[in-house]
């Protein structure tokens, strides 16, 4: 008889340690299961040329919620915060290039010497995400309210919600209702008048989403991120990983890596026994919790007599459209953008029109002439991920769909190396002769890496009807209708990117039930 | 001083009408002023060639209300629909799809394309139609006002709280996804083929400046499920005598109340005096006093225009400006010497006399959008066109057809300037006639008269600012309690004694007559008149 576990973790991402660290915490028996040989998914820092490594395939740490650091002092285990959001470099194909610090006076300061009108919108801008930042983290940092049935319970839960909403003030609250629906085009539009500025800002709202920034409830996506960015993790995602692996393993969680799990297993009433390994070994616990998407949890690891039709239908129409394409360059010097060296983060995006136009082919299943690009400088801070003197340039590249056309072949990957090469050419003429390698992983093979479905980064659209009761109303409170199996991955509230909420939030779920 | 009226209705359309009739019948003293020749506003009929009658703007009816057709008596006054028995789909390869009022026969027609679809389908129609009486707990009341907490409007909040509940948790669920989702990733919950997506998709665009993959969209398709004429469900119809019967119909029964309605009568502004509305000046410069004034113009043109920005404190200032109406459609009505047959199903029979749809596939629907959002009307556009001939003959002389054809995407806004539309008209035309001409060969040959509206006509003829066929885009943060602007969405204005009974108001577009009678109601109610 093999070992036996109160609770066995699949998939040693941030949110799966996060779950493991938080059950541990409460003298939970936990193992984490690994299919990599590296733990960290989305988030572990990869060496793809030799002598040549990334911070993560995620490169935002902000968003990782500062309780978890102090709940589990993740402070000793070697995480440092930078306190300060980073400055961004927001880049115009004119050359010009914003330097968007975290403090709204420099910030504002910079964008004046661009537009002083831009300047006033910003403060006005900064000013309201200060006003809403409650209610929107109370909403991010806790269960989402409880849909599945309408009972006091549930309409005391709705009634605490709108209370918290209702206590930004009218004013506020009257404007977050109005604005929350609208496209980011159109909010943006009513606060600055510079293109490039105005779209440099929009980005991440379009990030995981299956849409352009025309496109209504874009701004609600902005809105999100916006409250919830706060300081860099010194190091990036890897030394996230790093910390979270050591509190966990001082906690007590067990962690295999190389250890891809293949079933879960469940008796005959259809409660969870244990997890199958794919080399065959049976390892038993009272729960699972799957890190993985809602497909890979459902259709892969559960067999299909297993699950019910309506969880079937609910799974299957759980949208997950991968946009996102990774390109990593690796070149023998210091990279400046527009001019501006020394910049770690840096954002294109030109003009609303110039990003619909980028995202309109993905509609088509192929990849923008012109992608609108998310760049990293790892080295910057970390000089140690690249030879002395060299540097790593990592790029999230958008759109590039998961269903192209063509299949990703690889004339099709060159294709797209082709045009990121070409378009950071203009923001930093010869990039392309300092290259000594790269890598281009394509939403397949971000797909086949990472088990993203479809090769979304974020494990399932960030869509109004797929937040609040992400990824479904099935599951949408980390339950699932299988006893004993719970979710605590990206397709959980509050979502996508680097946050540690689902596992943190799936993990509390379950010490009441486990 | 000229004779003194309990209220003047600036904009003869139908609310305005509506709003007219509801108000004289209880005994107020009501003026109508039109700027135009014919009431009806964008439900209008209008004989532009010698014998033929023409629904100008708006063509079908749908969502009218039956309890305003009882409490007006309409019938007695001529309002008559004849019910549209089915849509139908040419398609490019010689194939077509006709859905019918009966299920059965849909469903036989849908399984050429696809099984399962075909039994999803009546599914799919109960769904919405459940969900589509949630709606009428909706759209027949005044907006709940969220931030008040006057017992009436608690009230009013709860009522909605209980048409919430009572649908459980499923449908609550399906309610969120119905707003927020697009239409089309919407339709994907249900069906496979594309050749019926497609054209269900469209209801969810129609008058919006989006896409069938744009979210939010899939609101609208409810309407086609809320359409109501004489207590079934989901029909839509024409209107005898055109759409302006209608307007007419309302127009009378205004009139037996008592109601005053003069055409030609354009209102340059509402006079306000110490923050008070007290009457209107003519463009001619007469000057009409009333107790209170009420606009069925667009949200726009009442306060930017009646009003002015001087009597605007700088909070619904904003509001007013960032209202969004972006017209994107536009109309080419023809007369036609015989009757359009189609090469994919010929004949003149009953498919075709209901409403016709040109929307081919998902890319084709979707491109034409893409062409729209920078500023160029489509060259492939979606096309929704009837023939109120066949089941009205009386529009145009024997054995001669009417072909009304809604045609989107025309933004207002083209690259060139709005202002440049003129220059554009004809070859808009002719690109809808084109379009048009691959389903039905021989048609430019038929053709006796053609009439081209743009969203810049519409505009300019209509006074629809911005060409906006609903008053306003029918996006969330433009309806119930925000439409047109939030803290004044109860048909008051920021303005004292000026109101508002058009679609910019809640529940918005199309002939519904609601904004009319909900604002009438409401200043009954509260004895603001």
């Amino acid at each position: 008889m093999s070992k036996s576990y109160d609770i066995i973790v699949i998939g040693g991402g941030h949110n799966g340690l996060t779950a493991a660290l938080t059950l541990a915490a409460k003298n939970k028996k936990v193992l984490v299961l690994e299919k990599r040989p590296v733990l960290g998914g989305i988030a572990a820092g990869e060496e793809f040329h030799p002598g040549y490594s990334t911070a993560g395939l995620l490169h935002d740490t902000g968003n990782f919620r500062k309780k978890l650091i102090q709940e589990f002092n993740l402070q000793k285990f070697g995480l440092k915060i930078n306190p300060e959001r980073p400055t961004v470099g927001i880049l115009s194909k004119e050359g010009q290039c914003l330097q968007l610090s975290t403090d709204t006076e420099s910030a504002a300061r910079a964008i004046s010497t661009f537009s002083e009108r831009d300047a006033a919108g910003y403060k006005e801008y900064q000013a309201f995400i200060l006003a809403i930042r409650p209610f929107l983290q109370n909403l991010l940092d806790e269960l989402p309210p409880d849909l599945s049935a309408l009972g006091t319970k549930q309409l005391w839960g709705l009634f605490k919600k709108g209370i918290t909403l209702r206590r930004l003030g009218k004013k506020t609250m009257m404007e977050l209702l109005k604005v929350a629906p609208m496209s980011v085009a159109d909010f943006l539009n009513e606060k600055f008048e510079t293109q490039f500025i105005k779209a440099g800002i929009a980005a991440p709202a379009l990030y995981g989403s299956f849409t352009g920034p025309w496109s209504s409830y874009t701004t609600l996506n902005l809105l999100m991120w916006e409250c919830m960015a706060t300081g860099q993790v010194v190091g990036g995602p890897q030394a996230l990983i790093n910390a979270l692996e050591q509190a966990a393993k001082t906690a007590g969680v067990e962690i295999r890596t190389n250890a891809p799990a293949d079933k879960i297993m469940l008796d005959a009433n259809r409660t969870v026994t244990g997890v199958k390994l794919q080399g065959g070994e049976v390892l038993n616990a009272r729960c699972v919790a799957s890190s993985c998407t809602p497909h890979v949890t459902f259709y892969d690891l559960l067999q299909p007599s297993q699950i019910s039709h309506s969880l079937e239908h609910s799974v299957k129409h759980y949208r997950a459209r991968g946009t996102t394409a990774k390109v990593n360059l690796a070149v023998n010097k210091p990279i400046a953008f527009n001019g501006t060296e020394d910049l770690e983060f840096a954002r294109t995006g030109n003009s609303f029109d110039e990003m619909e136009r980028a995202f309109d082919p993905a509609k088509y299943r192929a990849f923008s002439p012109e992608p609108v690009l998310d760049i990293h400088v790892p080295t910057v801070s970390n000089p140690q991920l690249a030879p002395s003197g060299h540097a790593v340039v990592s790029v999230l590249v958008h759109y590039a769909p998961y269903d192209l056309k063509e299949g990703w072949k690889a004339d099709a990957k060159k294709k797209l190396l082709d045009r990121v090469l070409k378009t950071l050419e203009g923001y930093s003429p010869g990039i392309t002769t300092a290259l000594v390698g790269s890598e281009v992983l394509s939403p397949a093979d971000l797909e086949e890496r990472y088990s993203l479905t479809n090769g979304h980064i974020y494990h399932g659209e960030h869509a109004v009807d797929q937040l609040l009761t992400r990824p479904f109303p099935l599951c949408a409170q980390y339950t699932t209708p299988v006893p004993g199996l719970y979710l605590c991955g990206n397709g959980s509230h509050p979502g996508g990117g680097i946050t540690g909420m689902p596992g943190y939030l799936g993990a509390q779920t379950m010490l009441k039930n486990c | 001083m000229s004779k003194k009226y309990d209220a003047i209705i600036i904009g003869g359309g139908h609310n305005g009408l509506i709003c007219a009739a509801y108000l004289a019948k209880a005994g107020r003293k009501v003026l109508v002023l039109e700027k135009r020749h014919v009431l009806g506003g964008a439900a209008v009929s209008e004989e532009l060639y010698p014998g033929f009658t023409f629904s100008v703007a708006s063509y079908v009816v749908s969502l009218f209300r039956p309890h305003i057709i009882r409490e007006l008596e309409l019938a007695k006054h001529g309002y008559e629909v004849i019910p549209m028995d089915c849509s139908f789909l040419p398609l490019p390869n010689g194939d077509s799809l006709a859905r019918w009022a009966d299920p059965q026969r849909s469903r036989r027609e849908v399984a050429r394309f696809s099984k399962k679809d075909s039994e999803v389908y009546p599914e799919f129609s109960r769904v919405m139609t459940h969900m589509g009486k949630l709606a009428k707990a909706v759209i027949d009341h005044p907006a709940p006002n969220i931030s008040s907490i006057h017992p009436k409007e608690i009230a009013n909040l709860l009522r909605l709280g209980k048409a919430f509940k009572d649908l459980g948790p499923d449908l609550l669920h399906l309610n969120i996804k119905l707003v927020t989702m697009s239409a089309l990733d919407f339709l994907d919950l249900w069906f496979e083929s594309e050749v019926l997506k497609a054209p269900m998709s469209v209801s969810g665009i129609i008058g919006t400046f989006q896409g069938v993959r744009s979210p939010g969209t899939a609101y609208v398709l409810l309407h086609h499920y809320m359409g109501q004429l004489d207590g079934v469900f989901r029909s839509w119809g024409f209107s005898k005598g055109g759409t302006g019967g209608v307007s007419m119909a309302c127009a009378r029964s205004a009139m037996s109340f008592g109601a005053e309605i003069r055409t030609e009568a354009p209102v340059k502004q509402v006079v306000i005096k110490n923050g008070v509305a007290t009457g209107v000046v003519l463009e001619n410069g007469d000057e009409l006093y009333a107790k209170t004034v009420i606009s069925n113009l667009d949200p726009n043109r009442t306060y930017l225009k009646m009003v002015g920005e001087d009597h605007l404190e700088p909070d619904v200032l904003k509001d007013i400006r960032r209202f969004k109406l972006r017209g994107s459609s536009g109309k080419v009505n023809l007369a036609l010497d015989s009757v359009p047959e189609f090469s994919c199903r010929p004949g003149d029979g009953d498919h075709i006399r209901g409403d016709i749809a040109i929307a081919p596939g998902i890319d084709y629907l979707e491109k034409a959008y893409d062409q729209a959002k920078y500023g160029e009307f489509s060259t492939r556009p979606y096309i929704n066109a009837v023939i109120p001939t066949l089941t009205d003959p009386s529009l145009a002389p024997p054995g001669k057809h009417i072909l009304s054809c809604f045609v989107q995407y025309a933004p207002y806004h083209i690259k060139e300037g709005a202002e440049n539309w003129p220059k554009y008209r004809e070859a808009f035309g002719d690109t809808v006639v084109d379009t048009l001409a691959e389903y039905i060969p021989g048609l430019k040959e038929k053709i006796l008269f053609r009439q081209v509206l743009t969203p810049w006509d519409i505009e300019q003829t209509m006074g629809l600012t911005e060409g906006n066929i609903f008053q306003g885009e029918l996006s969330l943060e433009q309806l119930l309690f925000q439409r047109p602007v939030a803290n004044y969405s109860g048909y008051k204005t920021s303005i004292h004694k000026l109101w508002m009974c058009g679609s910019g108001t809640h529940p918005g577009g199309g002939i519904m007559g609601a904004s009319g009678e909900l604002c009438a109601k409401s200043m009954l109610t509260s004895r603001a008149i």
